[in-house]
Parts: structure tokens; sequence; C-alpha cells
């Protein structure tokens, strides 16, 4: 095994050392992948990094035990001490009374601003629509964005599963697969296509088991595309698996050996939380954005206050062979000019892009137009 | 040491060493595992993948930190197992 020049001080710990050795030999005799599945790979995590960074928080930012500082150092400092004297109570009056005016008028404020320019404000108001199911000590539920409905619609799913038995249950989950889904079913003419075209590589997808301990709750949030108008189902769903074992030759030097694996179990909850909605065929005006495309940047027209989602294909043309590459799923992005990726391509290259946010519809264009 | 230079008891300890490790491996998250795999199956230093991947290299040191301890504690839960 070469040793890194750049090695963590953890991969140097005793305890560690056996451990990264091990994952080393069992890579490298089994695992090593080819070229291509090593740039997938890479391109994966790339994803992956791009969507936690898009995240507020950086789960691996924060290690167990740290402290959130950014939180922490806005509180004030607790009072210690005796009563406080006749001129600070004044004081403290006088203070009381400047925040309950300044909070009045922060509420009268917001209440004129939202009932005058609701429809411009981000995302649809109104109380979310919410289902649950519970069956044999398991809940589950699914709350979506408010109506109303209509085609190319990006709505918002909040899904939650909760374990109210003293069981552990195994759950298949992986990153093309997140614990919990959504279904969409039923609908009619006529169907919205999202408008990016091409030959994303669909990433080797690493099937993993999550679990769901006793008095847990796993969340999920998934963005989804109204596909279809008329009557449409949205159904929430979980692939409950069990352990199984299997003969595996993880190893061209030995024989098979057992490999802990899962199997599909049915539905302990007997069916899924679903929710039915009507979907119309026509975008409400002020559910649309608009993009100006000035050279190869995408301008769009939305105030700061949407929380804006983006997809995009780029294809680069080169020596007559095509490489598409692009974002398998929406990402959140803050900025309002988009640029065009692929500069590092040598030949031509195209770009396909989609934004939206939740609550509204997709709007898409490609460059060259 | 290489594998084909072991005896049969060590062959059959690191048969088993490998299955347990696989079982760890399925346990972390699919990120981690992608991570895993760039670091020891692709041998890839943190500069490159940092400049692969436009990341900076400290969040990519803390994320492969947090998984190595992460995959220890299943990998000593399945030693003692066995």
């Amino acid at each position: 095994m070469k040793p890194f020049d750049d090695m963590l001080p953890e991969e140097q710990e005793a305890q560690q050392k056996e451990l990264v050795a091990l994952l080393h030999q069992a890579y490298h005799a089994s695992l090593a992948s080819t070229a291509s599945e090593r740039e997938q790979a890479i391109q994966r995590v790339g994803e992956r990094l791009a969507l936690m960074t898009n995240n507020a928080a950086l789960p691996e930012e924060t290690l167990p035990g740290q402290l959130n500082l950014e939180q922490t150092s806005l509180q004030e400092p607790a009072a210690f001490g005796g009563r406080p004297r006749r001129g600070k109570r004044a004081i403290q009056l006088l203070n009381t009374l400047a925040a309950v005016l300044v909070v009045s008028l922060l509420v009268g404020g917001s209440i004129v601003l939202f009932t005058t320019r609701q429809s411009t404000i981000a995302g649809p108001v109104g109380a979310p629509r919410t289902v649950r199911g519970e069956a044999g000590g398991l809940e589950m539920s699914m709350s979506i964005t408010p109506g109303p409905y209509f085609l190319s619609e990006v709505l918002v799913a909040e899904m939650t599963l909760t374990n109210h038995t003293n069981t552990t249950f195994l759950l298949r989950e992986g990153l093309c697969f997140p614990a919990l889904g959504l279904e969409q079913s039923g609908g009619e003419s006529p169907h919205y296509t999202l408008p990016l075209y091409g030959n994303l590589v669909s990433m080797g997808c690493h099937e993993g088991q999550g679990t769901l301990a006793p008095g847990q709750t796993i969340t999920d949030q998934q963005y989804e595309i109204l596909t279809s108008s008329g009557q449409v189902t949205l159904t929430t769903t979980a692939q409950f698996v069990k352990d199984v074992v299997t003969r595996e030759a993880i190893h061209p030097d030995f024989g098979p050996v057992d490999v802990h694996g899962t199997s599909p179990v049915p539905n302990p909850l007997g069916h899924w939380p679903s929710l039915q909605i009507q979907v119309a065929s026509h975008i409400p005006s002020d559910r649309l954005f608009s993009l100006q495309l000035q050279g190869s940047q995408v301008h769009i027209n939305a105030s700061p206050a949407f929380h804006l989602l983006y997809r995009y294909i780029v294809s680069c043309d080169s020596h007559g062979v095509t490489i598409d590459n692009g974002s398998q799923s929406w990402e959140p992005i803050s900025t309002r000019v988009l640029r065009m990726p692929g500069s590092d391509c040598p030949g031509n290259v195209r770009w396909q892009y989609a934004v939206s946010a939740a609550g509204y519809a997709v709007v898409a264009g490609k460059y060259p137009a | 040491m290489e594998d084909n230079q072991l005896s049969p008891e060590e062959r059959v300890e690191r048969q088993e060493k490998y299955a347990r490790l696989s079982q760890a491996l399925r346990r972390l998250s699919p990120i981690q595992q992608e991570l895993i795999q760039l670091r020891y199956g692709n041998d890839l230093h943190f500069a490159e993948i940092a400049a692969m991947l436009a990341k900076p290299e400290g969040t990519l040191r803390k994320l492969l930190m947090r998984t190595l301890r992460q995959l220890r504690m299943p990998y000593n839960q399945l030693e003692r197992g066995k």
C-alpha cells in the first residue's frame, strides 16, 4: 500500500491504520473501478457536496460536540444580581414600551404587505395540505405546498415516518433513492415534460440501508413537478427491508463469503398515505418567472425573497463525441444571474436550463436559443 | 501483506475481515461510501479531490475524518461479535 503524503491524523492512528489498510486492500483487490466509474464517482460526490454547500448548514463543518457559534453569539448574557434600581426600572419600562411599539409596527407592516402583495412574495401562502397514516405503531405523513395546483408546478413535499414501536426497522436508502419517496399517479392530458434533453450518466448508486429506531422520526423533502393535469394522486412511500445473508465472491483469490444485504418486505403500514389534487392545465400568470438571455448569461426576473431552484444540462461536442453533464435534481440557488457552465469544453457547448420555485411553474430555455 | 503471501489460516481471517468491512461500509451513507472509495479505491489526494470538485480541501478532510470515525464503530462492533 502506497501511503498518502497528506494523511489525516485519524488515518495514522493505530486503531485506524488497520482499517485504512484493509480498505485499500479491499478496494484494490475487488472494487477497483474503471476510469469511467472513477469519473462518475467524482461527479456524484461533487453534486452531493454542492447541494450540501447550498444548504445553510454544512453537516461536516460542524462536528459532533462543536457549538454553533452563530446561534449562541446572538444570545444576551443572563442578568445576575439583586433587584434593579428605580432608575433602571424606568429605563426598562421605556425599553419595553419601545419594543412593543416596534413589534406592533412590524406586525402591522407585515399584514399590510402580505395582504396587498400576496401574489408577488415568495411562494404560495396558506396552510399546506397534509395527510397522515398510522398502522402497527408506524406513523407516516406528507405535507405539500398549498394550491392552486397547475401543470408544470414544482411542489415541495415534506414526508415524515415515525416509529412508535420498540422495534428497529430497516429502510432501503441511497443516493438515488431517499428513504421516503413520492409517487405521482393518475391525471390526464395535457402532460408536461421537463425540457432538459440529454444523456446524463446515471451514476452508480450504492444501495444502502437506513434504520428507523424506536421513537425515531425521519424526514425527507422532495421537489416534484406536476406532470399531468386533472385528478392526480400523490402518494408517499418507503421501502422496508430485512437483512439477508448472501454468498458473494468479494475477492478474486477467495471463495464466496457471507455478505449481509437486504431484501424488501411488505409495507407494515398496509397502505401509503396519499393526497388527491386537482391540477389545472393552465398556469396562473402570477406563478411564472421571466428569464432573459443576455449573451451566455440568463437573468432571472424574481425578487430576492424567492427561493429559486435550478436544473441544467450542458452538452459538450468535441471530436465527434457529445458529453452531457448536469444536475440530476433541483438545486437551490441564491443568484439571479445564471452563467453557462462548460467553459472547459474544447468544442461546441449547448446549455439547457430550467428555473422554478415552490408553487411556481418551471421556466426553461436553452443557449444557443 | 499481499493476499497471496498469506497462510491458509490468515486467508480465512482476511476473508472474514472483508466480509465484515463490506457489511460496515453498507451502514454508511452513500456520500460517505463514495468518499471512502475516492480516497482508498481511487487513491486520490485531498488536493486532487478538492481541485476536481472545486471544494475546500478542509471540508473534504473533515468529511472523511468523520466518516472514518463512523466506519470504525460498526466495524468494531462486527469484530467483537465475530
